[in-house]
């Protein structure tokens, strides 16, 4: 049987990352191949190469065996490939129909047969086999209803290759089992799918092939069948690579945070933890968990329903970041183009932006040489490389804006310093750097959250790991009891076995 | 509701809910219409001959063809503020050539009156899709060129009904199954726009394009076209309101149509389209202009003072965007309650599950 | 690319500009470069220099007032009405900036924490306070202030071409200039405009910040109104009619970016002597208002134009960066 894509030795690189090297992979008419691969392994690059959003930067593609490019989205979907995007894009003002069809609508006379497109879309949700109501505007929409808005949406046109990025990480166990049995009927309609997700239950449930790929290198291909989850894990994690961390004397102090009983009004629920000076608290869980969630709640970015959070066996009422700074906390945040710098700003302006009020006199007038010395200093302790404090942060590598990104939340001296997944999009060397500063901060007395997916970073990092499930504390693991492959199966939402016999 | 986590009770409920929201905002708007006359009747029953009614739907028309061109415009997420110096330039512009041309078929002056809209609008579609800039500053820049233009090309004169020919007057008192053909006007564009933002690729497209321009062009929408288009559209119909204008009131000069923009936008606001693009409909920009000139009308009815009619205009703009800013806040916080209550079944049903 | 560099470069264009206006305007007419003409020149410019002054601070923070015209028709309505009543000039002054406080505070509530789109808000507001100035003025001028007060709008500083109302212009200047380059208020402004999830963050107040710019806003009108009534000695319903338009053109030809998030003051500053000497210019040879309209309008089209140029470029840059940045963080 002949592949009808077929990835030989494609290169990819960013900058100074190089995100996919020599990558190879086949998908082959009626089955449905699987990739696996830890964050920042490179699989959405791949996808997005198959998708035409990327070019290689070396390789070839070839579709039914002839070498071709693909240019866009739209040549994709012309050779018959259909991606859905892990966060789709939806049009959220018109209905479950029209996003099927937006831009290609079925008209009648040169006017669109609503009707017909109606049908048409029921059909599709049908063969989907969800219920949705094809009138309904996207924007009033479930998760897991716009997940099969967007399948249903890359299934409207002729599709031979379809490729599912993380299609189930926000559905429900009995959605699942449908998402299952549609994945199944389009095997059997001779569908090449690629699926990719962080579930190993999943894989081994519907895929007959699987490709695990790490920092970017093709790891093995291999038949469902001669893989098992273990073996999966161990080729996605790799012997851990212990010189990238680093380890220094634990120095324990009295509790300065502790939460009890925290429950969010959108995505957590009885969270209780405490946080000791010189300890580092590791947060483990998928995206979606409720981990950055607590995180936000602690910083006064979300309101809770119930629960307490205490500094210094105080308790606190936290409603904005500005009060959670001045109780000296600090929140390194996940996304730090959205949440955290001012790209525009010199990394001098960024340093500052959080403290500006400290650094001002009476009449508000922040003192330039104050700011020099902060930024500089921060600079030099994080290792930051620029021309200097003023070249502009959004010129810098990732790796560099991350760690401007520190010192603007360093430089406020917090007691508490959460960092949500601090070293998520950025190379070996910065990640070195980085995991060096915060074991340095553990022992000069700080109390840290550190967040993460990655089960290798969070253990090599933490003093204890609190593992996330669906918006509660689903284990507690302490140093010296760390199980890699327990806290994997704490994070996963879903144990297969429970899946059959589920009725509604 | 049913405490079931099956798809199919969480879509019934939820089509009931959109439909409620669907229908809030044009039923707020034709209850207020309903009040507003009934109110105005209840003082002055003079509001309530034909004659009136006929002025009201007078003023209306020439407000809602703009409007409509401004629909559009606002639904894929722009904005026309040159509106009312197009009208006046076509106005003045059609009139000035029938005066020097009284022969002249009146169908080439309404070509006239729409080929100075389209020119108009063709400058605001190259300066806002052509460069990317955005519309509310490019047309703010064409609304005092277009404006200073045509007071320079008008050099104070004054056309008036008396040296227009009687056929093209007479376009105003001319009536259609007692309807004034104005109205007739108004009613075909309507219909015509309501058709095309339906039942049209190029329509649906542009709600694509308000509702979520990155997605528009992952779908292969071609964003700058549209814009292009319905900043020429938008001309037209301003070109053609300048025509039938130039017909009502016979007097026609470069300072004419002062407010449209600002009547234009309320109407399309007052109709339920969203400022912020991709979600509206033609209906309600039309309901939205016949309310403001219900408004006007009872005003002067009233024996209101004149001088209140911009203050009521300023007001009813904030009253309802607020009310509108308000509604979709709670909309907002209450799907956030629902798709909460959801996931808290879930995380319910799998809890039990793995506890089992 | 550096940003900084290349409003530098801007500045310097405006500078060659004002100049080469200053030599065609000595070589068309010998009236321009005389004492009078200057400050006729200068104090017409006040208004507009006033208001640009909060214009830029609204305008930074990526939001837009299109309501100035209208407010400062409304304090100068109310300057009218207490000098009529038989008020003191001084008493008329503190109404003027009560109303310019409550106009602003009105539009910095509704954008700031109603959540309406700028635009339409102070379009409804641009209809609403002119409405009221209609409502009590009618079609009424009032036109009996004291002398002093006409002095202020049209008379000089001794010995020097300057306008009274240059004082208060250069003072808010001075003001403006400190907040917005110099403290962490106006560092503020300038982060919520680039970047207001990671001002959120960042523990900025960003609804207070964006709250003030528009009581700023409402305020600098009111002053505005109490020079413009001076200088036309009478206030009316109709005063500063189209004011917005004169102001957004020249914070959009100082170099202001009006997605929000950059720009300079004293480059603002400079367009608008830019512009309103353009104007006397044209005033001395003999161009008309409505010609003259034409003119500002094509002015903001091309400062617009030519900033898209860059911009494009900008947006380019930013395309493939940050189609990097996706890639490195979707992983």
């Amino acid at each position: 049987m002949n592949a009808v894509v077929d990835l030989k030795n494609i290169s990819k690189r960013f900058g100074s990352v190089e995100v996919l090297s020599n990558v190879s992979m086949e998908l082959r008419a009626g089955r449905v191949h699987a990739l696996a691969g830890a964050n920042g392994a490179g699989k959405s690059t791949l996808v997005k190469i198959f998708a035409g959003v990327h070019q290689p930067d070396a390789g070839t593609i070839r579709v039914d065996g002839v070498e071709v490019t693909i240019a866009g989205t739209a040549d994709a979907r012309r050779q018959g490939i259909s991606v859905i995007h892990q966060h789709p894009a939806l049009f959220p003002d018109l209905t479950v129909a029209e996003n099927i069809f937006v831009g290609r609508q079925p008209t009648r006379l040169g006017r669109i047969d609503w009707p017909e497109m109606r049908r048409n879309a029921g059909a599709l949700i049908d063969r989907i086999g969800m219920k949705v109501d094809v009138d309904a505007r996207v924007k009033d929409l479930g998760v897991a209803e716009r997940q099969a808005v967007a399948i249903a949406a890359a299934l409207s046109s002729e599709v031979r290759v379809l490729i599912m990025d993380e299609p189930t990480s926000a559905i429900s166990a009995h959605e699942l089992e449908q998402f299952f049995a549609v994945v199944e009927r389009l095997k059997k309609e001779g569908v090449a799918i690629l699926f990719i997700t962080h579930f190993l239950d999943e894989i081994f449930a519907i895929s007959d092939d699987i490709t695990v790929l790490r920092s970017g290198k093709h790891i093995v291909t291999a038949v469902a069948a001669d893989l098992t989850p273990a073996s999966v894990i161990t080729h996605m994690i790799g012997t851990a690579t212990d010189d990238l961390f680093p380890t220094w004397p634990a120095n324990i102090g009295k509790t300065v945070l502790s939460v009890d009983g925290l429950c969010g009004a959108d995505g957590f629920d009885d969270i209780s933890f405490d946080v000791r000076a010189g300890e580092i608290i590791g947060f483990f869980g998928l995206v979606g968990a409720g981990r950055s969630e607590v995180a936000e709640a602690i910083f006064g970015l979300r309101k809770t329903l119930s629960g307490s959070i205490a500094i210094d066996g105080r308790k606190q009422s936290i409603r904005s970041p500005r009060e959670a700074i001045e109780q000296g906390i600090s929140l390194v945040p996940e996304d730090r183009h959205e949440q955290g710098l001012v790209l525009q700003f010199p990394n001098r302006a960024n340093t500052s932006l959080a403290l500006l009020r400290r650094i001002s006199d009476i009449f508000g007038r922040i003192r330039g040489e104050r700011e020099e010395t902060l930024a500089e200093t921060y600079s030099r302790r994080l290792g930051v490389v620029a021309t200097g404090i003023e070249q502009l942060t959004g010129t810098l590598s990732g790796g560099n804006q991350q760690k401007v990104l520190l010192a603007k939340w360093l430089a406020l001296e917090p007691r508490v310093l959460i960092l949500d997944q601090p070293t998520r999009g950025v190379d070996v060397g910065a990640k070195a750097d980085i995991y060096r500063i915060i074991s340095e901060l553990a022992s000069a007395g700080l109390a840290i959250i550190l967040i993460g997916d990655d089960p290798d970073e969070v253990m090599a990092m933490s003093n204890r790991v609190l593992v996330f499930r669906n918006g509660r504390i689903a284990a507690r693991f302490e140093r010296g009891a760390f199980d890699r492959e327990g806290m994997l199966t704490a994070a996963a939402h879903s144990p297969v076995h429970s899946l059959n016999g589920e009725a509604a | 509701m049913s405490a079931s986590p099956s798809g199919r009770s969480i879509q019934r409920r939820e089509r009931s809910f959109i439909e409620r929201i669907l229908f809030a905002r044009e039923m707020y708007l034709v209850l207020v219409l309903l009040v507003l006359s009934a109110g105005i009747t209840i003082v002055e029953p003079r509001f309530l001959t034909v004659y009136n009614l006929q002025q009201v739907a007078l003023s209306a028309s020439l407000v809602s063809i703009v409007a409509i061109g401004q629909a559009l415009v606002i639904i894929c997420r722009q904005i026309d503020i040159s509106v009312g110096p197009i009208v006046a330039a076509s106005a003045f512009i059609s009139a000035d050539y029938l005066v020097g041309n009284p022969t002249t078929p009146i169908l080439f002056i309404f070509l006239i009156g729409c080929g100075v809209g389209a020119f108009l609008g063709a400058i605001n579609a190259v300066i806002v899709a052509g460069f990317g800039i955005p519309a509310i500053v490019a047309t703010l820049g064409t609304f005092a060129i277009f404006r200073g233009a045509i007071i320079i090309l008008a050099e104070g004169r004054q056309i008036s009904a008396t040296s227009l020919p009687p056929n093209f007057v007479g376009i105003a008192e001319l009536t259609v199954a007692g309807v004034p053909a104005l109205v007739w006007a108004a009613l075909l564009m309507a219909a015509f726009g309501g058709w095309m933002a339906r039942y049209t690729r190029f329509g649906r497209n542009l709600y694509a394009i308000g509702s979520n321009p990155e997605g528009a062009r992952l779908a292969g929408i071609s964003e700058q076209r549209h814009i292009a288009a319905v900043f020429v559209i938008s001309g037209v119909l301003a070109g053609l309101v300048g025509v039938l204008w130039g017909a009502r009131f016979g007097t026609v000069h470069a300072a004419i149509a002062p407010n449209m923009h600002i009547d234009s936008i309320l109407a399309v606001v007052l109709g339920g389209i969203s400022i912020f693009g991709g979600s509206g409909t033609i209906a309600g920009a039309v309901i939205g202009a016949l309310t403001i000139a219900v408004l006007q009308n009872g005003v002067l009815l009233l024996g209101v003072n004149q001088f209140w009619i911009q203050a009521i205009v300023g007001a009813a703009i904030l009253a309802t965007v607020v009310f509108y800013g308000h509604m979709s806040q709670r909309a907002e916080t209450r799907r956030r309650t629902e798709r909460r209550d959801a996931r808290a079944r879930q995380r319910h049903v799998q809890n039990s599950r793995a506890s089992s | 690319m550096n940003r900084r560099e290349l409003i530098g470069k801007w500045e310097l264009f405006l500078f060659a500009l004002l100049v080469a206006v200053l030599v065609a305007g000595t070589l068309t007419s010998e009236y321009f470069l005389t004492t009078s003409n200057i400050s006729i020149a200068l104090a017409g410019a006040m208004p507009t220099a006033i208001v640009a002054l909060a214009m830029m601070a609204v305008i930074v923070t990526g939001e837009i007032d299109i309501s100035v015209g209208s407010i400062v028709g409304l304090c100068a309505t109310a300057i009218g009405l207490t000098i009529e009543r038989g008020a003191s000039a001084e008493f008329a002054v503190l109404a003027s900036m009560a109303v310019g406080l409550l106009a602003g505070a009105l539009n910095g509530v509704v954008v700031a924490y109603g959540r309406v789109p700028s635009l339409v808000a102070t379009l409804g507001t641009l209809a609403l306070f002119r409405g009221v100035a209609q409502i009590v003025l009618e079609e009424r001028g009032i036109s009996n202030f004291p002398q002093w007060y006409q002095e202020l709008g049209f008379g000089t500083v001794p010995y020097t071409p300057f306008p009274w109302s240059a004082i208060p212009f250069v003072v808010l200047f001075l003001i403006a200039l400190f907040i917005l380059h110099a403290t962490y208020w106006g560092r503020g402004l300038f982060a919520l405009g680039n970047n207001r999830t990671a001002a959120d963050y960042s523990g900025i107040a960003t609804r207070k910040y964006i709250f003030a710019a528009f009581v700023a806003s409402g305020l600098a009108c009111s002053i505005a109104a109490v020079v413009l009534t001076g200088y036309l000695a009478s206030a009316r319903s109709d005063t500063a009619i189209g004011l917005e338009l004169n102001v957004i053109t020249a914070v959009v030809l100082g170099g202001v970016s009006v997605f929000g998030g950059s720009g300079k003051l004293i480059a603002v500053v400079t367009a608008v002597f830019v512009l309103a000497l353009v104007q006397n210019v044209l005033g001395l040879a003999g161009v008309t208002p409505e010609r003259q309209q034409v003119v500002t309008g094509l002015v903001l089209i091309i400062s617009l134009l030519a900033f898209a140029g860059p911009a494009k470029l900008r947006g380019w840059i930013a395309k493939v960066t940050s189609r990097t940045n996706t890639h490195t963080v979707a992983n």
